[in-house]
């Protein structure tokens, strides 16, 4: 890819690609959750203590005292995370911040990607949307914008050009991701204490894998019994999986790396270094013999780090104001 | 079936007709009514809702607000049934637009340099000095090739002889083109067979003629100028066509704020630096091209960029100043110009106009206001204009209490009754008005003109208003043999 790359692209242009796939990943993140939660909240059986809490706490700025409130309620967790134009985190808003991002960069993404993001701004807008929220088509709705997000995804991979543009898009999509995944494995570990050595069962921990696409991935590699570590090692730490910590990191480092090859300021070498710091933390965790302070401490410092980082790209390569 | 000839629409004996005449369909549309003959309501239904899912998925919208501040995104009306002109009657426009561009580029040319059609009298230097787009600092210019009017829009209209009439030269960053090019890309969709048996010319190398000519401008010798298109931004009415054009032509779409002028040179702003720019297409008014020299408030322009210009650092693509050639009261000595310059007789005829600032014209206009159109030198768009036929008595007061306190502002026109074309509203044939305006490139080749143009149409019952901000709409235009 890099032989023929050409070397720069407007800084504006730039910043719009990274920040169109930050919020189309922030958006399916949120819809798999959400689809995941609202799908189990038909199961009366399950020993479910937390509800939407998770979702809420993360995608959206709702207090405490609300979440607890709507944390059970499915009609207005549905409205509110799908098309509230109050909270700007409903996919309605993170779709119509996505387009104006994919208009300021339109002559760089493709016909079929901007011709996607605008239907699916079009359908987000329609007036009869929420009405359709309260009904029995609520889970066609869910369903109908889950595959949306996945057609992005393969309009992303099957029609963009493997130049400049794909790598701002590639390191803003995979921030958005590995900060999704850490926070919602905080989300679960963090009422059980971080324990390592518990033996919370596998109900408690679909919720978070499915939110992660990560369920039959971790029914194929791991043993059924003890999960707690067994999770963090595969949401963390598999360099397999395409949600964990660790391959979002990587991907991050490789296309870090194919933007500062002709970089030679020493911006661009500080900031790999920073990157690189990361990374290691991650890397060389032992995680078989990690406590559960250590993995509360990863979690939180690999977030902090990463937020910081994406400071620091911005400065670097979207200085243009 | 479907017999639309049943709902042929009664004719005006005063109008032309572009389909029908009083003796039945015209030869060049017999196909195309054929066809709109076999086809059902519900086929007519689904070509236009195809038309219109187009349009509304690649984004080619407006945007309405409504009071909760929620933007509605709407198209511009697109009407299914094509815009037909004979090549017989294209090449006498054709040549009549190659003939008054060559004309009105000797007159940038000299009115920026030697001013010699003022100096012989042709032209009175009053109306250059009072005109708002002649810009003072450009005076002198030389640019590369002597080349102004890179692109132009001329809007053509037909009158009730079916005798084809400039109304005003768009010469300073006329806009539509993209609809020319996407309303022929959604006919192709819908009337696919059509097409390909009329035999109609092809539209769709604008943008390749544009780029050959955008790089012939680069003031540097070098292999692979840079060359951008600058638009003022997402908020901007035109920012649809501004990315369709770039992407065309593959090359960046910046804003203001993506250039920096440096040492007299313009850059853009990359993510490895700064990278010279050679040739600027503009879509940017003068007035904000440079907050140093035009509007100090202008955000959308860059800082120092007429002095690169002037220096011969980058071109601008049109030239800064064309405005006073398209200026309204300038428009009437057009057909002065192609003698002068050329020494020709005009192909294509100019309207009657009467410049306001005469007195004895004027004095006529007032007479018989209720068919005259007024229009204001400086505006476009249908903004400023009173339609005599239409308008109350308060307004046409209104009107000449404006002319008489700055009557260089304005111009007068005998209302023509523009020809008319079907148009499909509710299923049924309606004849509406038409304009069309066809769009000419120059460079270092000459002339070139796309055989086809934007017709718009004025969608209201009787209205001779085209212009999409009030409210018109647009056809495919088909020239063929």
């Amino acid at each position: 890819m890099t032989n023929k790359m050409k070397t720069n692209m407007l800084s504006r242009v730039a910043d719009g690609m990274f920040w169109l796939n930050r919020y189309m990943e922030r958006t399916d993140g949120m819809l798999l959750t959400l689809n995941t939660f609202y799908i189990l909240s038909f199961d009366k059986e399950m020993n479910d203590s937390q509800g939407y809490r998770p979702l809420l706490e993360y995608y959206t700025d709702l207090t405490k005292n609300q979440i607890i409130q709507s944390q059970y309620d499915s009609n207005f967790v549905l409205k509110y995370i799908i098309c509230d134009n109050q909270n700007v985190n409903s996919v309605k808003n993170l779709v119509r911040k996505a387009r104006e991002n994919a208009r300021g960069s339109q002559d760089k993404i493709t016909k079929e990607l901007w011709e996607h993001i605008n239907s699916l701004y079009h359908y987000m807008n329609a007036p009869e949307l929420p009405r359709r929220l309260e009904t029995y088509e609520a889970v066609g709705v869910i369903t109908k914008l889950k595959n949306d997000l996945l057609l992005y995804n393969g309009i992303l991979h099957v029609t963009m050009p493997r130049g400049l543009g794909w790598c701002f898009s590639s390191i803003g999509k995979n921030i958005e991701r590995c900060l999704q995944t850490i926070s919602m494995t905080q989300a679960y570990y963090k009422p059980i204490n971080y324990n390592l050595d518990g033996d919370e069962d596998l109900l408690y921990w679909r919720r978070l894998l499915l939110s992660l696409s990560g369920y039959e991935q971790y029914l194929k590699s791991y043993s059924n019994i003890s999960h707690n570590r067994k999770i963090a090692q595969h949401v963390v730490f598999n360099k397999d999986f395409s949600h964990s910590v660790m391959y979002t990191l990587e991907l991050i480092d490789k296309y870090l790396g194919y933007l500062c090859i002709d970089n030679i300021s020493p911006e661009a070498r500080t900031l790999q270094n920073q990157f690189g710091r990361l990374k290691s933390m991650i890397k060389y965790t032992d995680y078989y013999n990690l406590t559960n302070q250590q993995l509360e401490a990863v979690l939180n410092d690999t977030e902090t780090q990463l937020i910081q980082f994406s400071t620091d790209f911005s400065k670097l390569f979207f200085s243009y104001t | 079936m479907y017999n639309m000839m049943k709902l042929i629409p009664k004719l005006n004996p005063n109008g032309w007709d572009e389909m029908f005449s009083s003796k039945g369909v015209r030869n060049s549309y017999r196909n195309v009514l054929h066809t709109l003959q076999n086809l059902s309501p519900e086929n007519i239904e689904q070509k236009q809702k195809q038309a219109s899912d187009f349009f509304m998925n690649q984004g080619i919208t407006f945007t309405v607000y409504s009071d909760d501040n929620q933007g509605i995104e709407r198209i511009f009306p697109f009407d299914i049934i094509p815009r037909i002109i004979t090549q017989k009657d294209w090449n006498e426009v054709e040549m009549g637009i190659v003939q008054r561009l060559k004309a009105l580029n000797l007159f940038l040319e000299d009115v920026y340099n030697e001013q010699l059609i003022i100096k012989e009298g042709i032209i009175p230097a009053s109306l250059i000095s009072s005109c708002p787009h002649y810009i003072q600092e450009v005076h002198g210019i030389k640019l590369p090739h002597n080349i102004h009017i890179h692109i132009a829009g001329i809007d053509l209209i037909r009158g009730e002889n079916g005798v084809f009439y400039v109304l005003e030269d768009n010469l300073r960053c006329p806009s539509g083109v993209s609809y020319m090019l996407e309303n022929r890309e959604i006919t192709k969709r819908i009337f696919p067979e059509m097409l390909t048996f009329n035999r109609v010319s092809m539209v769709g190398n604008y943008p390749m003629v544009l780029h050959n000519i955008l790089i012939s401008m680069s003031p540097r010798s070098i292999s692979n100028p840079n060359v951008v298109l600058l638009t003022p931004g997402v908020y901007n009415s035109a920012y649809y066509e501004h990315t369709f054009l770039a992407r065309q032509m593959g090359i960046p779409l910046v804003e203001g704020r993506d250039l920096v002028v440096n040492n007299n040179n313009v850059y853009m702003k990359t993510t490895s630096g700064l990278e010279q720019v050679d040739v600027i297409y503009r879509r940017l008014d003068d007035d904000y091209l440079d907050p140093l020299v035009f509007r100090p408030d202008s955000a959308l322009g860059v800082p120092g960029l007429i002095s690169s210009y002037k220096m011969g650092n980058v071109a601008l693509v049109n030239a800064v100043g064309n405005g006073v050639a398209d200026d309204k009261a300038v428009y009437a000595y057009v057909p002065d110009m192609i003698k002068y310059y050329l020494n020709e007789e005009p192909i294509l005829k100019n309207v009657p106009t009467y410049q306001m600032e005469n007195k004895e014209e004027r004095e006529l206009v007032f007479a018989d206001m209720g068919n005259m159109v007024i229009k204001e030198t400086n505006q476009s768009g249908g903004y400023g204009m009173i339609m005599g036929n239409k308008a109350t008595e308060e307004e046409l007061e209104k009107g000449k209490k404006a002319i008489l306190a700055n009557p260089r502002n304005f111009i007068a026109q005998p209302i023509i009754q523009l020809s008319t074309v079907p148009c499909l509203i509710d299923g049924q044939l309606k004849l509406r008005h038409v304009d069309l305006r066809p769009y000419a490139l120059f460079g270092p080749d000459g002339v070139k003109i796309v055989p086809g143009g934007l017709t718009r149409v004025a969608l209201t019952e009787g209205s001779l208003v085209v212009n999409s901000s009030q409210g018109g709409g647009s056809k495919d235009t088909w020239i063929i043999e």
